[in-house]
This record gives structure tokens, C-alpha cells and sequence, in this order.
């Protein structure tokens, strides 16, 4: 390809590049903000030496200071590497809650809300009987009896936020089982199996998306909190509550190393409930055309 | 000739106890022609189409058989393991009845080929095929197209389509040209006439507009409360109706020599809720005619005519008449006007 030709495509390639989601503020300025902060993850894990090879020689380092961008603690460990670690960490056991919770949901949400009857009285007494139970006692009653892990971490906040799941997708697939188009599934001669896969499952799953990406701040909030009592992850691992746990009784000295942390959590959770608000919008949108 | 019937099919909905809302209800259908089921609403035209296939509403119950296909099925359950092959149903409301998330190409072939009645390249021909049938002239961009993209008309000849993919035996339509507009309507209603005896489909329309059904339908089922009250060939019912309750229904009709700022013709009362029905004749109470006996005792139907297809009425008026001697009544004037 000659340069002229080079020269020829480039504009009009660069042209066509458009940012997806075109005038859904909220949702952009949710993924932007998001992406910034994967983006500090992968900077950290990247440029900063790991946690077991720094030099430790400078403690309570201010912000900016000489290799130290957002400064140290208290024992001289780097605070942006804590946070590009805790960033990780707190994506991870965000992703493990969502997906664990809102399968377990929405399957129990769906046999609820079509099948009624019994099934629907059972499962959904369960549901009642698990929002009876205060999340931080058992999250108490499990550390002490469970060894703490991410593992551990996500299947229990897992076991508090299927619920909501379950309760939301029942009363949708309660309103769309008695619509037309299930009748006609029913009329083509589609099996149950069919009809909560095929037909309710898709209609569902919009709703289900919205209350996940709005979940996650709230997962975020449990994960750091938990950490920061002593719960939840712990080293190697380092959780942004850990670390804000770690840095307050020297908050005097060295404010960064609590609010550095503690801003980089209050940006994710915001993060993901603008995502959670403008994936609503975009819904109610489509929503509104459709019914037009 | 394989026969389509519902012997002594009744439904019961439970309001405190069971209450009998379809009264032994018996309808031979035959390929190729057009039954009208005609009634007020509540007059249970919907209930016992939906026991036919097996899809009544919670908090109701059938009883009797179905044949269909060769088969007998146990009205309890209805032809539910039918449904898809032999029969099938188009619903009111067009656009609900499709599903908003799939495209129009994968409603139709979805269903036949699941059922394992077609294969790929048949299913999608006969799509086409029926597309072009029910009028569409861009019948590729139709099958890429999404719900919410077709209009009422559209979308009612796509469900047309849908039901009648696996070409069945009995196809019942509910009342499906509410949504349409008048011009729209009457090509539907010739599209599924055409289309249902070229493929040797027993067809149940169900209508309250007794004067829309009698344009479409080789026969007419009146029901009244839950129960046949006159059946026979569309001409014979339209122009010598015999029972009370449809020379009634037939004088509500509005037609072109209504007289403007006039009341139209209604007919005085309510129907009985099935907690009610009388123990006589159950349109006694609205009748003009109504006596003792009708107070008193149930009528029978009354045969009117021995040719293969019913012909009857069940009301003592007739029964004492006998079958020989029409009473003109109340709708003098319609008969004259349509002969």
C-alpha cells in the first residue's frame, strides 16, 4: 500500500469511530469511570513492583513523592499498588456475587412465578425466611466458623443478594407467563422447559441486567466493609476496606492512606450505579419505542 | 374424513363451588368449513374453545372428550399434547400474542421444528408460502422484522400464519379482528376462510358480531349462559332465526338503515352469572315471549331440520310450533330485507 492510499484511509477510518451508546450520559460516564479505574488496576499491576518486592525504606511518603505516586503507609508500602490490588479484588468479588446470585435467583424467581402453586408458596416462604436473617450476623456467625477466603467472601454475600433477585424476576414472570405470546408458545405446542428458557428467560433478563449493575455497589460496600472488620479478604489479598482498616490509626499523619483507598471504592460503587441508572434508562427507552 | 368433535364438554369455574359455566356443549366439526360461535360476552364462547385445546384459566375445570386427529383426548386436560400438530388458535390481541424478543421468521418455524414436524428448508418455504398467501408482498423483509415493528393487520396475519404452519385439523379463532380496523378485517377474515378450506381445517370463529360471523361462516353456534340455544346453516339462522335469543341478537345488529340519534335495539337485561341461571330456560328472564313453562322447565332442542348437519333451537315456542312452522317475530323487517 503506497503512503498516499495510507493517507487516503486514515480519516475516513477515523471518521466511522464512534463511542457507543450515543446520548446516554449517565451510562457513559458510568463505563468511563469504570474503565479508569481497571485501567489504575492494570497500571499498578504493571508499572509498580509487587507487594513482596518493594523497597520499604520510606514510610508515611506523601503523595507524588519520588516513586511513590500516591504515597506510603506506615510501613513504607506503595498505596497506589494496595489500591490497583484492591481494585481487582473488589471487580472480582463483585463479578463472583452477581453471577452466582442472579442465576440462583432468577432460576428460583422463574419456577416461583410460572409454575405457582405450592412450588411458588415454598419457594418464595424461603426467600421471606432468608431476608429474616440480618446479613452482618451472619456474616459474624460464618467468620467464626469459617475460614475466610474469596471464595468463602462471594458465596456469602451471594447468600443475602440472590433474594431480591428471586422476588423481582417472580412478579415479572408472574405478569409475562399470562401474556399472549406465552399462550401462543403454549398453542405451538412448547414444553415447560421451552417456555422458562426460551420465552420468559429473554423477557426477564433485561430487568435481571439493571438490577445486577445496581447491585454491584451495594456488593462493593459488603466486600470493603467485611474487609475492613477483619471478614472478609485478607492478606495476601488486599481488599479496599483492608487497607482503609489498616491506614486509620494513623490517619493523622498520613490521611492518604485511608482516603486515597476509600475514594477509589466510593468512584467503583459509583461507577456502578450510574451503569445500573443509565442501563435503566436505555431499557425504558427501548421500552417506550416499542410500545409506540 | 377424520372427524373434529366435542362430545358433552363442560367447564366449571370455582366461585365458592363449582359452578357449571359451559353446559354440555356437543359440536362436530367438519374439514374445510367455518363454524360460528356467537354469544354475549360471558356467554362462555371463550372458555370452551380454550377447554378444547387445554388452555383454561387458573380456577376452572373441564370435563368430556375431544376428538381430534383420530384420537380421543380427555377434556380434563383438553388436546394439550395436540396442540402445535392438530390444533390451533389464534388469540384476541395480535401484537401481545407474538413474542416481542424474536423475529417473525423464528416465531413461525420455531414451533414445527422443535415439534420435529418439518424440516429446516420445509418449515421456511412454507412460511413464505403463507406470508404470500395472507397477502404480504415483501414477505422476506416481514420475516426479518420484529413485532413492535408490524401494525395490527400485520401482525394478525403473521399469527394467522403461526397457527396455521403445521397445517391442522382444527383451528379456532377468538374474536380476531377486534383489533383491526374494518377494511383490514374483512380481507383477514377472507384470507382465513380461503386458506382454511384449501388445507381442510376445521375453523371455530368465535365472534359476538352475529352479522360479521354470518358473512364468513357455513354454520352458526349461538350460545346463551353456557349453552347451545340454536345452530345451523348460516342462511337458515340468519334468515329464520327460531330462538328468541338470537332473532334478539339479530335485531341488535347495526345496519345501514339505522336512523340517526335513534337508539339502537339492545336487548333488555343482563345475562345470568352462573350463580343465577334459573332453573328453566336460561334466557327466560329477558325473554318477550317467556310463559310458565319456560320458568318452570329446560327446553330441549328441538330438531328443526334432517338433513346431516344439526339444525336446531332449544325453546319451547319452537318445540310447540313445531318444526315446520317459522314464527316470524321480532325481526320481521331483517329477514325481508335480507331476502
Amino acid at each position: 500500500m503506497t503512503a498516499h492510499a495510507v493517507r487516503e484511509a486514515l480519516p475516513a477510518r477515523r471518521a466511522r469511530v464512534r463511542l457507543p451508546f450515543k446520548g446516554q450520559t449517565t451510562l457513559r460516564l458510568g463505563l468511563a469511570i469504570l474503565l479508569a479505574m481497571m485501567a489504575v488496576g492494570v497500571l499498578g499491576r504493571v508499572a509498580l513492583p509487587s507487594a513482596d518486592q518493594q523497597d520499604l525504606a520510606n514510610a508515611f511518603a506523601a503523595p507524588g513523592s519520588p516513586g511513590h505516586l500516591l504515597g506510603t503507609d506506615q510501613l513504607g508500602r506503595d498505596v497506589l499498588a494496595w489500591i490497583s490490588d484492591g481494585i481487582w479484588i473488589a471487580l472480582a468479588v463483585a463479578l463472583g456475587v452477581v453471577v452466582i446470585s442472579s442465576v440462583v435467583g432468577v432460576a428460583v424467581g422463574l419456577c416461583a412465578g410460572y409454575f405457582g402453586g405450592v412450588a411458588d408458596m415454598l419457594l418464595m416462604r424461603l426467600v421471606d425466611l432468608s431476608l429474616a436473617i440480618p446479613p452482618l450476623i451472619l456474616f459474624l456467625a460464618a467468620a467464626a466458623v469459617l475460614r475466610t477466603s474469596i471464595v468463602t467472601l462471594i458465596l456469602l454475600i451471594s447468600a443475602v443478594s440472590w433474594l431480591p433477585y428471586a422476588r423481582l424476576v417472580r412478579s415479572v414472570t408472574l405478569l409475562e407467563r399470562e401474556r399472549g405470546y406465552v399462550i401462543t408458545a403454549r398453542l405451538a405446542g412448547a414444553s415447560r422447559t421451552r417456555i422458562l428458557v426460551g420465552h420468559l428467560l429473554p423477557s426477564v433478563s433485561t430487568v435481571v441486567l439493571v438490577l445486577a449493575s445496581l447491585q454491584v455497589g451495594y456488593v462493593l460496600l459488603w466486600e470493603s466493609g467485611l474487609s475492613f472488620l477483619g471478614l472478609g479478604v485478607r492478606p495476601p489479598h488486599h481488599s479496599l476496606g483492608y487497607i482503609i482498616a489498616q491506614g486509620r490509626d494513623s490517619l493523622q499523619q498520613a490521611w492518604w492512606v485511608v482516603v486515597l483507598p476509600g475514594a477509589a471504592l466510593a468512584l467503583l460503587v459509583l461507577a456502578a450505579n450510574l451503569i445500573g441508572d443509565g442501563l435503566r434508562d436505555l431499557i425504558q427507552q427501548d421500552v417506550e419505542v416499542a410500545e409506540r | 374424513m377424520s372427524v373434529v368433535a366435542a362430545r358433552s364438554v363442560t367447564v366449571e369455574a370455582r366461585r365458592g363451588t363449582w359452578r357449571r359455566v359451559v353446559d354440555t356443549i356437543d359440536l362436530e366439526l367438519e374439514p374445510g368449513t367455518v363454524v360460528g360461535l356467537v354469544g354475549e360476552s360471558g356467554a362462555g364462547k371463550t372458555l370452551f374453545t380454550r377447554a378444547l385445546v387445554g388452555l383454561l384459566p387458573g380456577g376452572t375445570r373441564a370435563s368430556g372428550t375431544i376428538v381430534l386427529g383420530g384420537r380421543e383426548y380427555d377434556a380434563r386436560k383438553g388436546a394439550r399434547s395436540a396442540l402445535g400438530r392438530d390444533a390451533a388458535l389464534v388469540q384476541q390481541n395480535p401484537i401481545t400474542a407474538l413474542d416481542p424478543l424474536a423475529r417473525v421468521r423464528k416465531q413461525l418455524v420455531d414451533g414445527v421444528l422443535r415439534l420435529g414436524l418439518m424440516k429446516h428448508e420445509a418449515a421456511d418455504a412454507r412460511a413464505r408460502e403463507l406470508l404470500g398467501r395472507l397477502g404480504f408482498n415483501d414477505v422476506e423483509r416481514v420475516l426479518r422484522l420484529y413485532p413492535h415493528q408490524l401494525s395490527g393487520g400485520m401482525a394478525q396475519r403473521v399469527c394467522v400464519a403461526l397457527a396455521l404452519m403445521p397445517s391442522p385439523e382444527l383451528l379456532i379463532v377468538d374474536e380476531p379482528t377486534s383489533a383491526l380496523d374494518a377494511n383490514v378485517r374483512v380481507r383477514v377474515l377472507e384470507l382465513i376462510r380461503e386458506l382454511a378450506i384449501e388445507q381442510r381445517a376445521a375453523v371455530v370463529f368465535v365472534s359476538h358480531d352475529l352479522s360479521l360471523v354470518g358473512r364468513f361462516c357455513d354454520r352458526l353456534v349461538v350460545l346463551y349462559a353456557g349453552r347451545i340455544v340454536e345452530q345451523g346453516d348460516t342462511t337458515d339462522v340468519m334468515g329464520v332465526p327460531r330462538h328468541p335469543y338470537t332473532q334478539a341478537l339479530l335485531g341488535c345488529a347495526v345496519t345501514t338503515e339505522a336512523v340517526p340519534r335513534q337508539p339502537l335495539t339492545s336487548i333488555a337485561g343482563a345475562p345470568p352469572a352462573p350463580e343465577e341461571w334459573p332453573a328453566g330456560c336460561v334466557f327466560a328472564p329477558r325473554c318477550p315471549h317467556a310463559w310458565e313453562r319456560c320458568v318452570a322447565e329446560r327446553p330441549q332442542p328441538t330438531v328443526l331440520s334432517s338433513s346431516h348437519q344439526p339444525r336446531d333451537a332449544a325453546c319451547h315456542l319452537v318445540e310447540e310450533a313445531g318444526a315446520a312452522a317459522p314464527r316470524p317475530q321480532l325481526v320481521t323487517k331483517e329477514v325481508e330485507r335480507r331476502a
